[in-house]
């Protein structure tokens, strides 16, 4: 099903205890089957979005809502929605002290409630799409850092989310192991999953984004669809200066 | 510049045996030599080491084994140890929960015991316990009366895995004390592992939608766990050789059979002599144990 938001982001705003504003009033949307690819300078407050949209952080005005609930200063029903979320973190936090097949599968049993075997089916077509079949019994410290990343989003699949976040999921990895990483989301993307892609990479986020959403300084300073635009006629300077620095 | 000597560890060239080494072990052996000399030469002390076998393993009239007085001493030692720590690693870990616990009054609860635990000497606990709790408030008689009926097969497990009936008051008593002791220090060691595991982990598994008791077993316990193990292991050994204390409310642990013993016999040092050695091959033994373990 393609149309309407899924998520709605309004004006949110959060100061982390040490006193540092890191959103300052951002808004966004995102539609269901889209890729919405965030970029931006370091510390612009990207990672802080992801973790407000899915409720790691508290947010200090605004709303956060998701499939037309208000979710944010509703701790009951942000648990209720979370497993609706699948975020990937930079830093894969693939469980060290289980198998591969164990961290996919640990989620769905416990919390979705899904029969074990059956799990393990869905945990092995999942293994086969990120292209790690023969890896289910390995634990994750035998695997290279672009295979823990593919076995990352692998588990966070399992809950089928109704929408991805990736937060610089290709950052930690050496050079040659980000284009088996990116693959898979480009699948996913082509899939109609609805992501939210936060990325260094500006040649995956102009092939694959639908939609870009430029930060700064904890604002959203342009949103521009398709990606594509974004980076061919930057609509602001902030944004020019921005691509200039990269490109 | 020669390369292999360039990655040459600099520690592996300290180690040789230098000239300080050799000093320090010098003087130690002549300190132990001069105490020795000392003892064999001032002391007017009849050695007699021959007796002391038959208090760790004697054989009874019909050609068994079994243990001498200090023999029994060190497994009740074992016994108790055993309990203690296990109630301690029980009552610590949920100390660690509960100073890890979001809710304030859990925190304050378990900060409170865990400093009370750490602030009073361990014998006045053993005290407190046996002669307050265990004679007057906690209802042990009844409930030694009730052990008494269970039928013969549980009691004897019972009697084996703890004390005899006529001592399981005193037995229990000072497991509780030790053990509500030890749990400060058990506490510490788990709330240490369960800190250490990194934070990516509690968001990952909060992500996926576990439940706070879920992350807490599936995720984070098993990874503290493991972490923990070294420094539960050493702990044990002080469980061990804390159990001594217990020494003063009559229980017959190796360290009250070895007071008894030199009390009863002339033989008062090989007594003690035998009774530390018996201690360290145990704990030291457990250690090696323990090492292999890991
Ligand atoms: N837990 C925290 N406590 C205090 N300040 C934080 C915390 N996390 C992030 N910040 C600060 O908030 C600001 C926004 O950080 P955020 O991680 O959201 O930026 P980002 O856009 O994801 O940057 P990057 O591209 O480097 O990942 C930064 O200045 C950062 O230092
Ligand atoms: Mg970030």
């Amino acid at each position: 099903m393609t149309g309407g938001d899924f998520i709605s982001v309004e004006r949110i705003y959060k100061t982390y205890d040490s006193g540092l504003a890191a959103l300052k009033g951002v808004s966004l949307t995102v539609r269901r089957g889209e890729t919405l690819v965030i970029v931006g300078p370091s510390g612009s407050g990207k990672s802080t979005l992801l973790r407000c949209l899915c409720g790691l952080e508290e947010i200090d005005a605004g709303a956060v809502v998701i499939d037309g609930q208000v979710v944010s200063g509703d701790a009951r029903l942000r648990d209720k929605m979370r497993p609706e979320l699948g975020l990937v973190f930079q830093s894969f936090n693939l469980f060290p002290h289980l198998t591969v097949m164990e961290n996919i599968t640990l989620a769905p049993v416990r919390v979705r409630r899904v029969k074990a075997a059956e799990a393990e089916k869905a945990a092995g077509r999942l293994l086969e799409k990120v292209g790690l079949a023969d890896k289910a019994g390995a634990r994750p410290a035998q695997l290279s850092g672009g295979q823990q990343q593919r076995v990352a989003i692998a588990r966070a699949l399992a809950m089928n989310p109704r929408v991805m976040l990736f937060d610089e999921v290709t950052s930690a990895l050496d050079p040659e192991m980000i284009g088996e990483v990116l693959a898979v989301m480009k699948d996913l993307a082509a899939e109609g999953l609805t992501m939210v892609v936060v990325t260094h990479e500006m040649g995956f986020a102009r092939e694959v984004g639908e939609a870009v959403v430029f930060m700064d300084g904890g604002e959203v300073v342009e949103r521009a669809a398709p990606a594509a635009r974004f980076f061919d006629q930057p609509a602001t300077d902030r944004a020019r200066q921005f691509l200039e620095k990269i490109f | 510049m020669n390369s292999s000597s360039h990655f040459t560890p600099p520690q592996l060239r300290r180690r040789a045996f230098g000239l300080f080494d050799a000093a320090v072990l010098a003087a130690a052996l002549a300190a132990v030599s001069f105490l020795a000399w000392q003892a064999a030469a001032d002391l007017k002390y009849g050695w007699n080491w021959s007796v002391m076998p038959q208090f760790i393993l004697t054989r009874g009239a019909d050609g068994s084994w079994r243990p001498g007085a200090l023999g029994l001493g060190l497994g009740l030692t074992l016994k108790l140890s055993l309990w203690i720590a296990g109630g301690a690693a029980v009552l610590g870990l949920g100390l660690a929960l509960g100073r890890l616990s979001g809710s304030f009054y859990w925190r304050m609860l378990s900060r409170t015991a865990v400093e009370a635990a750490r602030n009073m000497p361990p014998v006045i606990m053993v005290f407190i316990f046996f002669f307050f709790l265990g004679s007057q408030i906690l209802p042990w008689p009844r409930l030694i009366e009730e052990i008494r009926s269970l039928p013969p097969a549980a009691l004897t497990t019972l009697e084996f895995a703890a004390a005899p009936s006529g001592r399981l008051a005193a037995f229990m008593s000072a497991v509780c004390a030790l053990a509500y002791y030890e749990a400060a220090y058990f506490s510490e060691i788990f709330r240490g592992a369960v800190l250490s595991i990194d934070r990516g982990q509690w968001e990952a598994s909060r992500c996926l939608g576990l439940s706070r008791f879920q992350q807490y077993r599936f995720i984070i316990l098993p990874q503290a766990g493991r972490r923990a193990a070294p420094q539960l292991a050493g702990q044990f050994i002080s469980v061990v050789k804390e159990s001594s204390i217990v020494s003063v409310i009559s229980l017959p642990e190796l360290t009250f059979r070895a007071s008894e013993l030199s009390a009863t016999i002339h033989q008062m040092y090989e007594v003690w002599l035998t009774a530390a050695l018996l201690y360290f091959i145990c704990n030291f033994g457990l250690s090696l144990l323990f090492g292999r373990l890991e």
